[in-house]
């Protein structure tokens, strides 16, 4: 699914990530680490949005040689979501639906289930954290990406959207068979989500809790 | 909406709201300072002579670099991170929707250009009229083919180049130079712009005053158009502030961060000051004389302390500056003494400050 023979990200001449011979098959990730650890870094990465050296493949395709082709099988949302402020959610919707191949259908059950739809006409400049968050998980679970990565989905968002992303995080899993990869610094124990496996960025490095 | 109107929406009402300083000292030449007798000689000049034509090719190289520039950076913001999904559209889709983007963003060199044409016709230059068609669409295509491939590739963060380490570590300055030093590392092409654009718009204005019997708020307009260009430099100092050193984090007074903002600010200006005291004429009163010495370190103090004060974006800014200069060329055209309305304006900028550093140190 994803392997990484080897990758290493610096900024200036901070080293943040130098991570070799790293790999995993599809699947429900969690990974770990203390604040500046390096877990979003390694999403930005991975995703595609930022430099780094080294290589990243997700089924034997390379970030390097095939960037769009790369990038049309992962999506990322970030952990505090930014749009500019004079468009709305739907604008947002419509640009990235296209990008993704997303149809109509899947955009109004994706604003059912995270309860996006009451504000799609609303200029974002206008919303909370919680409905900047939504609006961004709306946007990394449009059309069918074989990995969806997610930078500390959680936080911001009521009780009630995190049980419909657990539910939606499972649907995808068996509908798409989508890989996730969630970030968090905090015990997600208590969310029920079925991690095949732990990991944790610690040093520059990502190892697997036992 | 489609996917068009979030990229004119996105990219070229950005542009031209972030560069409405720019635009607002065209159009200070263009209907001020030049009569339609000197346009009429000016494009005659252009479309009979290839040098004129290709020096005017060359500004319009500069405005495309610029637009160019200006996409770059707003793809790789945060809140405009998601536009980079334009690479995942099909290659005609992209070419088309840009192609459109940049074609607006290039009307200004468009529309000149089509004025031109006229006078390339009259004199029957086809050739100088087909070079000038031909760059423009070259331009064009080129910034499409260059955004295309910087979509392709992931954000880069600038390194630190051998004139940046060079310049951290030979000089070790006072906390309102720190500004200035940041500029010349990082935003060189914008300090060099904006200081080379306002020195000549001060040199056409001053060179005007002497041809014909102008009174001395000709050189405020002329003062107050060349502080526009200069504009984007106060929000980047601004930007500068906020994200590196944010003022209400520093144990400083009041006193002290005015007094420190002013020398930034009056050091930003130096060079503009500099030009208006050597060239300004003995016929000006002192009152006005010392304002327009004065008139752009207060001026940006103001637009500063108003950032502070009621915060803004980018996007938006361009509109504050353009309320701002409606309303001082108003008050220039009454003839208000110019030291008083600096006076003004730093009361009110020293007050906005105030306000924030009040405010802020409160809510901790």
């Amino acid at each position: 699914m994803i392997k990484i023979p080897q990758l290493s990200k610096s900024y200036g001449e901070f080293k943040v990530l130098n991570i070799q011979n790293f790999a995993i098959t599809k699947g429900l990730y969690w990974i770990q680490g203390v604040n500046g650890a390096g877990k979003s870094t390694f999403l930005k990465v991975i995703s595609g949005l930022i430099s780094f050296d080294g290589d990243s493949l997700i089924d034997d395709i390379s970030i390097k040689k095939s960037p769009i082709a790369y990038r049309k099988k992962i999506t990322y949302c970030e952990a505090e979501p930014e749009f500019p402020d004079f468009l709305t959610q739907k604008d947002l919707l419509h640009f990235v639906a296209k990008a993704r191949g997303a149809e109509q259908k899947q955009i109004n059950y994706l604003q059912t289930v995270l309860g996006t739809k009451a504000y799609e006409n609303q200029p974002v400049g206008s919303y909370s954290s919680g409905m900047l968050k939504k609006t961004g998980l709306l946007l990394a679970f449009l059309g069918k990406p074989s990995i969806i990565l997610l930078d500390e989905p959680f936080t911001a968002i009521d009780y009630q959207s995190v049980d419909n992303l657990i539910g939606l995080v499972k649907e995808y899993q068996a509908t798409y068979n989508s890989t996730f990869l969630v970030t968090s610094h905090i015990d997600t124990g208590h969310y029920h989500l079925p991690f095949d496996k732990v990991y944790k960025i610690e040093d520059k490095k990502i190892l697997e809790v036992e | 909406m489609n996917s068009l109107k979030v990229l004119i929406r996105s990219l070229v009402r950005t542009f031209y709201m972030t560069n409405i300083g720019f635009f607002l000292v065209v159009l200070y030449f263009a209907f001020f300072l030049m009569r339609a007798t000197e346009h009429i000689a000016l494009a005659t000049a252009i479309a009979t002579s290839l040098s004129l034509t290709l020096l005017t090719l060359l500004l319009w190289t500069v405005y495309w670099v610029k637009a160019i520039g200006f996409i770059y950076k707003t793809l790789n913001t945060g809140a405009y991170l998601f536009l980079r999904k334009l690479a995942l559209y099909s290659k005609v889709k992209q070419f088309l929707l840009l192609f459109v983007v940049l074609y607006i963003i290039g009307k200004p060199a468009w529309a000149y250009a089509v004025f031109i044409s006229f006078f390339n016709f009259r004199h029957e230059t086809y050739g100088l009229f087909m070079l000038m068609m031909t760059f423009l669409m070259a331009a064009n295509t080129f910034a499409v083919f260059a955004i295309m491939y910087q979509l392709k590739r992931p954000i880069r963060e600038p390194s630190l180049g051998l004139w940046h380490k060079f310049i951290s570590k030979k000089f070790s300055l006072p906390y309102p130079l720190w500004y200035i030093r940041h500029l010349f590392i990082h935003e060189p092409m914008l300090a060099f712009l904006s200081k080379t654009g306002s020195l000549l718009l001060l040199s056409a204005t001053f060179y005007l005053f002497e041809t014909d019997v102008y009174d001395w708020r000709l050189l405020g307009v002329g003062t107050l158009f060349s502080f526009t260009i200069n504009s984007m430099l106060i929000y980047n100092y601004y930007e500068f502030n906020i994200k590196n050193y944010w003022v209400c984090n520093l144990p400083r007074t009041h006193p002290q961060i005015t007094f420190s903002t002013l020398i930034t600010n009056a050091v930003l200006f130096l060079p503009e000051t500099l030009f208006i005291l050597f060239h300004l004429p003995q016929s000006v009163a002192f009152i006005n004389w010392g304002g327009l010495l004065l008139f752009q370190t207060i001026l940006s103090y103001f637009l500063f302390s108003s950032l502070f004060f009621k915060p803004i974006a980018k996007e938006y800014y361009g509109k504050r500056i353009f309320y701002l200069m409606v309303l001082l060329i108003f008050v220039l055209m009454y003839s208000s003494p110019l030291l008083i309305v600096n006076l003004i304006l730093f009361a009110f900028g020293s007050w906005a400050m105030g306000n924030y550093y009040k405010l802020s140190t409160n809510n901790q």
